[in-house]
């Protein structure tokens, strides 16, 4: 079988991918006092309280824990390395099929990204588009990505000395799916920072 | 994917034409002979002699009908003087070689992580090869989900051996990767993707252009991984209309234990 394809075809996608986000509006990172990549799951648990460890319904694909407020709002929270908070999730829905129902009222917001938003006031917010993803299969996820480095802080360059860098490869991705008015329903942001 | 090139560069009148009709290429041929004036063809005894017994539906026509109608004429009739080249896409192999076990300190975890090195080839049909090295996480192979939060644990993340048909796309995570069938094994999200050091995966395969034998690509490792991940994201999708897609039919990727 044979096919066709323009000689140019790939070099804006990988030019897309490599390049390192120089954005003026920094991508939501906290959440009521949480905040990702630095808030352990203590304080997670002291912030709201303990709760079960449960499957997140979203494409998360991980465990984490639910938590459902007096004003309707489901948040979500997932750990990665050294327990330390790596996504945080806000919808109107469900994230998981076992809450814990909190005598709170949560933020419907990310920063200055927020649920009930349209697609437009949220990209004009990011200064990005969200694009589409392939999997899993069907999925109303909607994301944007950004990649950039940061100066290591001071434990990670003693914990990281064998390595060498003075930086710190930031993969710091924003979720939302949007109803059929074109307005968040659900919000998410994941933040990774890729050190050995 | 043929048809998305093809509309960029060409009138869509001739091509649903030779889709309506596909046995008429010669008049395929007259009509664009008579819309763009140059004359075409010249590829279609060639390839109709190998594969003349294909179903009418069989996409091998629409790449047919591209070929006769791009065939040594595309530079001079595409819109914007862009030139193809014509490749066979059908298959891409991916070949992960696991090569040896170790352990190593992780600075973020501040405890021995376990890993396996490995060497990557991916090979298509259109005379693509590209070689690096991997990393995974330390054995056994493990069929059971992972956690991000077990990161910095050595519980059996890494995939089972064997041979699994993936493709290139985007998840929730990273953008353009491959992405590895795994409903055999019963695990979800295995991708192909770039991290520092073995640390950096729950189960995917990390690829990088520098030995990894010490649990980390040695040099810069991050650089040398994400040179890697955007050398098979280059060979292995195409943009069209602001989106990557797969350049081949299909790909395979075989993960073999050849540990020593």
């Amino acid at each position: 079988m044979t096919s066709i394809r323009a000689s140019s075809c790939c070099f804006a996608s990988i030019i897309s991918v490599l390049s390192c986000v120089a954005h003026s509006q920094t991508p939501p990172s906290g959440y009521m006092g949480i905040e990702l990549t630095k808030s352990t799951e203590a304080q997670l648990f002291s912030t709201f309280l303990p709760a079960d460890k449960t499957d997140i319904r979203s494409e998360v694909d991980d465990a984490g824990y639910c938590y459902h407020s007096n004003n309707g709002i489901y948040s979500a929270f997932t750990l990665g390395p050294g327990k330390r908070v790596r996504t945080i999730e806000i919808s109107n829905r469900p994230l998981a099929a076992s809450c814990k129902q909190i005598d709170a009222e949560f933020s419907t917001c990310l920063k200055n990204i927020c649920l009930g938003q349209t697609r437009s006031k949220v990209e004009n917010s990011t200064g990005k588009a969200f694009t589409s993803i392939d999997y899993p299969p069907n999925s109303d996820l909607e994301v944007i990505y950004y990649d950039y480095f940061l100066p290591l802080d001071g434990s990670e360059a003693t914990k990281s000395q064998q390595d060498e860098v003075a930086t710190v490869s930031i993969r710091h991705n924003i979720w939302s799916k949007f109803d059929d008015n074109n307005t968040a329903y659900y919000l998410g942001v994941l933040k990774e920072k890729d050190l050995p | 994917m043929v048809y998305d090139d093809f509309y960029q560069h060409f009138n869509s009148d001739a091509l649903a034409f030779g889709k309506e009709q596909q046995d008429s290429l010669e008049d395929l041929i007259d009509i664009i002979f008579g819309k763009i004036e140059i004359e075409i063809g010249g590829a279609e005894i060639v390839i109709v002699g190998q594969d003349d017994n294909l179903d009418e539906d069989d996409p091998f026509w629409d790449d047919l009908l591209m070929r006769i109608v791009l065939r040594d004429n595309f530079c001079a009739i595409s819109r914007d003087g862009a030139c193809v080249t014509v490749e066979d896409v059908t298959r891409v192999d991916m070949l992960v070689d696991r090569q040896l076990e170790g352990s190593y300190l992780s600075g973020t975890c501040q405890t021995d992580i376990n890993f396996t090195s490995g060497e990557y080839e991916v090979s298509g049909s259109n005379g693509l090869s590209l070689t690096g090295y991997t990393l995974e996480r330390g054995g056994p192979d493990s069929s059971i989900r992972a956690h991000n939060s077990d990161k910095c644990t050595n519980i059996p993340k890494r995939i089972p051996a064997g041979s699994y048909g993936f493709t290139m796309g985007s998840t929730n995570s990273y953008p353009n990767v491959p992405i590895v069938d795994s409903s055999s094994f019963s695990r979800t999200g295995i991708l192909v993707h770039n991290s520092a050091g073995a640390m950096g995966t729950r189960g995917c395969i990390l690829v990088g252009k520098t030995p990894s034998s010490s649990g980390t690509f040695s040099g810069d490792a991050r650089a040398s991984s994400r040179q890697a991940l955007n050398e098979i994201r280059q060979a292995l999708t195409y943009q069209t209309n602001g989106a990557n897609k797969f350049l081949f039919q299909y790909g395979v990727l075989t993960v073999e234990n050849d540990i020593n």
